[in-house]
């Protein structure tokens, strides 16, 4: 079940009324029930996994709180590390045997040895990357003491597998949205306006923008188009899949974030305008944002961080780009992706270091459209390995940009569909970033927020993708 | 606002029809149109937008004034592209980017005939069918034939089976005291799609659309809901029925590339000609959809003061299997046993023709000559008709 969806629509209407009805136990009993109606309708075998990995993790908070409260801080690290293995296992198991597995086996033909390796050619399960790192958020800030462990489980499997942000984010921390669960909440008519407009900025940005990008984007991608687009068809289709891929997921972010403001939820921002970055550091606290403080809070920080001097940190932050990548998904381009923005961010920070920032010299804040438009460049360039079907296709692009430039009707079309679908968004965009507010399309003055809405709702009739088309980021 | 709209007068000229056309204009902004009567119109517009929006910036507007105000925008939209003069430049501007795809060419022949209007004021025949029609009638030498007591109008299309003309008949432009003439043969009683979405779509209308979904039955729009969805919507909306010629011009906004013709053009081979031979010989599975359509058709154009003429189409002899030659006698029965006064059935023996092996394109279509031959044919029996 997907949100840009009539099933989605029919689901939703249901539930939102019966939300509306019952009191808060109930809301809560309704969100456990209707999230593994959600989930389990991708695959019923699903709703195993989610709640193994719920329960195992209710269950270790449990056991870390109680031998926290004796004292016994070795057995609350074993109950924390089990579970964090085998949440980790069973991501890894369904994610990455199969990839580590042919890798291997690819790379042993290569040295002239054979090896049997078996597959297991599992399916990989709706979202597991999403609520395997939620949850396991849950257990590590119990066992960091930054929270207390919830005694009950409803509460703890509704937070697990809340379905507005179930199979794609943001990546809730515990500390956020379990007391939002285990709180009676409010629905307020503001929250529902702006839960409204989300949810429906989202859809546009999926159904219309994202989804019709994707056809221009796969026209050079998939089968063989690489060959043979010419260098500015293959550069266009990059900047068109910057936007698509932003619009496909920040346009179900806001979807989840919509739906559950309407039901009294608020889950964190998890993208602000990232292509008005200014550099690789800044583009990170712009982009899956949920995704990137997790890595630093739970991986990045444990590492040691900065903390061990200038090499140690930037072993740890490019080690951290590098499985952020992985995460993606269980191909090389996913890692060279990773490892691109964490050269670039090692890069950064080597150099505002050898600048001297923030040791007394400020940045002067010059060119900063130059800056940005550098940034999104840079960031294009990693989109290019994470769109590419392999990485010899994402290294025959690059000789097409720069070694076989050619404008042709082919490039024309590009960027001429790419002008009309994406104009809305960078409208929008504009807006919010002159205006230093995200909610600044809500409090324009009549005439252009009617004119808005006439767009998105023409936008819908001509080009919005009826088809249900999944969002990238299930994928992961 | 107010020099934007003059700027926009002068490009709406030469400029904005040669894009349309996909050619190169002799000029591209016409000066006389920016500062004529269409630059001041659209001066005056950009001009009453740009006070609009000073009045009411500022101004605070919730859900009570911006909900029925973009409403109201929205259905001027609708009405805006509905007029004449916005869809000739669409479904011209859709024409000139097709390439290879022969059912959106006609969709677009249907379409601009459509905001034309019928201008002649004599009885026409209005020819309809599939693919069977367009190879086997010529219209124009049908038109020149039945001259001057009547016209003869083009309404056939490719995959035409009597439920899709039944979605089509509002683009159908018949009035009292004209006729329907159309070829049906056994093959337009089978089912080729349950639910062609795709087909209805551009001529979905609240006119013809309960007639079709009727004709499918309960349990297929059941099956098949997201598909009678985007019916309703296509019967509601313009802008939703344009949506296929949109995305056509949004995605060759300059032109069609010649890589993209090259892949869609199909090409037969030998043994592919010869697996549909044999394809064709095989049974077909007959559509209760397909025979309940067609008498609704007849009985909506008796009521439309219409009088229908079936002629019975044929197929090559490669493909004259013992199934198809029982089912072509079941449904010449069940077409001669039609008991309407404004029906007539035309069986091919009637018409004293006889086609040779020449006279076929391929397993179901007429080549020039078979048409030559079927177009005469057709047109004395239609002139005999009151």
């Amino acid at each position: 079940m997907v949100f840009n969806s009539l099933v989605f629509l029919v689901f939703f209407a249901i539930v939102y009324v019966a939300y509306r009805l019952l009191p808060h136990r109930g809301q809560n009993v309704l969100i456990l029930v209707s999230s593994y109606i959600f989930y389990g309708w991708w695959d019923w075998r699903f709703c195993g996994l989610i709640a193994l990995t719920s329960l195992c993790s209710w269950g270790s908070g449990l056991a870390i709180g109680h031998f926290r409260r004796r004292g016994a801080s070795r057995a609350a690290w074993w109950s924390c590390a089990a579970n964090v293995g085998l949440n980790l296992g069973i991501l890894g198991v369904f994610k990455y045997y199969d990839f580590f597995a042919s890798s291997a086996a690819a790379a042993a033909a290569a040295l002239g040895w054979t090896a049997d390796v078996p597959l297991l050619r599992v399916i990989l399960p709706v979202g597991i990357s999403f609520y395997t790192f939620q949850a396991l958020s849950y257990t590590l800030d119990v066992h960091r003491g930054q929270m207390r462990p919830t005694r009950n489980a409803v509460d703890f499997c509704a937070f697990v597998a809340f379905f507005p942000q179930l199979v794609a984010g943001p990546i809730e921390r515990a500390s956020n949205l379990l007391p939002q669960i285990e709180n009676p909440r409010t629905v307020t008519p503001e929250g529902t306006r702006e839960g409204i407009w989300l949810v429906a900025w989202g859809l546009f940005k999926k159904c219309v923008i994202a989804d019709n990008l994707a056809v221009l984007v796969d026209g050079v991608f998939n089968g063989g188009g690489t060959a043979t687009a010419g260098g500015a068809a293959c550069l266009l289709a990059v900047y068109a899949f910057a936007f698509q891929i932003y619009c496909d997921f920040s346009g179900y972010s806001d979807i989840a974030r919509g739906l559950a403001k309407m039901m009294g939820v608020d889950l964190m921002l998890n993208f602000n305008n990232p292509y008005f970055a200014l550099n690789p550091k800044d583009f990170w606290a712009r982009w899956h944002i949920s995704l990137s403080t997790w890595l630093r809070d739970y991986l990045y920080i444990p590492l040691g961080g900065n903390r061990r001097g200038a090499a140690r940190k930037y072993a740890n932050l490019f080690l951290t780009m590098l499985l952020g990548g992985l995460w993606h998904g269980a191909a090389w381009t996913f890692v060279a992706w990773g490892a691109f923005h964490g050269a670039l961010l090692v890069a950064y920070h080597a150099w505002t270091s050898w600048m001297g920032f923030g040791k007394g010299r400020v940045d002067s804040g010059r060119c900063v459209w130059l800056r940005r438009i550098a940034m999104f460049n840079l960031a294009c360039v990693g989109w290019l390995f994470f769109r590419a079907e392999t990485i010899a296709q994402a290294w025959s692009m690059l000789g097409a940009i720069f070694g076989r430039w050619a404008w042709d009707a082919q490039a024309a079309n590009i960027l001429c569909a790419t002008i009309l679908f994406a104009a809305p968004l960078w409208a929008v965009q504009a807006l919010q970033v002159a205006s230093g507010r995200l909610d600044a399309p809500r409090r324009l003055s009549p005439v252009p927020r009617i004119a808005l809405w006439i767009v998105m709702a023409v936008g819908f009739l001509l080009f919005g993708n009826t088809g249900g088309g999944a969002f990238i980021y299930f994928q992961f | 606002m107010p020099v934007l709209g003059i700027l926009a007068a002068g490009l709406l000229g030469d400029g904005f029809w040669g894009w349309v056309d996909s050619s190169v204009p002799g000029r591209w902004f016409d000066w006389g149109r920016a500062f004529g009567p269409a630059g001041l119109a659209l001066g005056v517009a950009g001009l009453l937008f740009a006070g609009a929006w000073r009045l009411l910036v500022g101004r605070k507007g919730g859900f009570a004034v911006v909900a029925p105000c973009a409403l109201a925008g929205l259905l001027a939209v609708e009405c805006a592209v509905r007029l004449s003069t916005p869809q000739a430049a669409f479904w011209l501007a859709v024409r000139s980017r097709l390439g290879e795809q022969p059912f959106m060419r006609e969709v677009c022949y249907v379409r601009l005939e459509e905001a034309a209007g019928r201008m002649d004021s004599a009885p026409a025949v209005v020819v309809i069918g599939s693919s069977q029609v367009l190879n086997g009638v010529d219209v124009p030498a049908l038109d020149e034939a039945l001259r001057p007591e009547r016209r003869a109008i083009r309404r056939a299309m490719f995959g035409m089976t009597p439920l899709k003309a039944l979605c089509m008949r509002a683009y159908f432009p018949f009035r009292p005291g004209d006729l329907c003439a159309t070829m049906l043969s056994e093959f337009d009683f089978t089912n080729q799609e349950e639910f062609p979405a795709d087909w209805f779509r551009p001529y979905a209308s609240w006119r013809t659309l309960p007639d079709v979904l009727s004709c499918m039955g309960a349990r297929t729009c059941r099956a098949h809901w997201r598909q009678a969805v985007d019916g309703a919507m296509a019967a509601t909306w313009e802008l939703w029925r344009m949506r296929d010629g949109a995305r056509e011009i949004a995605f060759h906004a300059v032109g069609r590339e010649a890589a993209a013709d090259a892949a869609s053009a199909g090409s037969t081979s030998a043994s592919g000609a010869a697996l549909a031979a044999e394809k064709a010989r095989g049974p077909l599975q007959r559509a209760a959809a397909e025979e309940k359509a067609f008498v609704r058709l007849t009985e909506r154009l008796q009521a439309d003061g219409v009088r229908f003429v079936v002629f019975e189409g044929d197929v090559h002899p490669a493909i004259q299997s013992a199934f198809r030659v029982a089912e072509k006698r079941r449904i010449r029965a069940w077409l001669q046993g039609f008991g309407s006064a404004s029906f007539r059935y035309v069986p091919i023996d009637e018409l004293g023709l006889s086609f040779d092996l020449g006279d076929w394109k391929d397993m179901t279509h007429l080549s020039s000559t078979g048409r030559a031959k079927f177009t005469w044919a057709m047109a004395a029996t239609l002139q005999s008709e009151p």
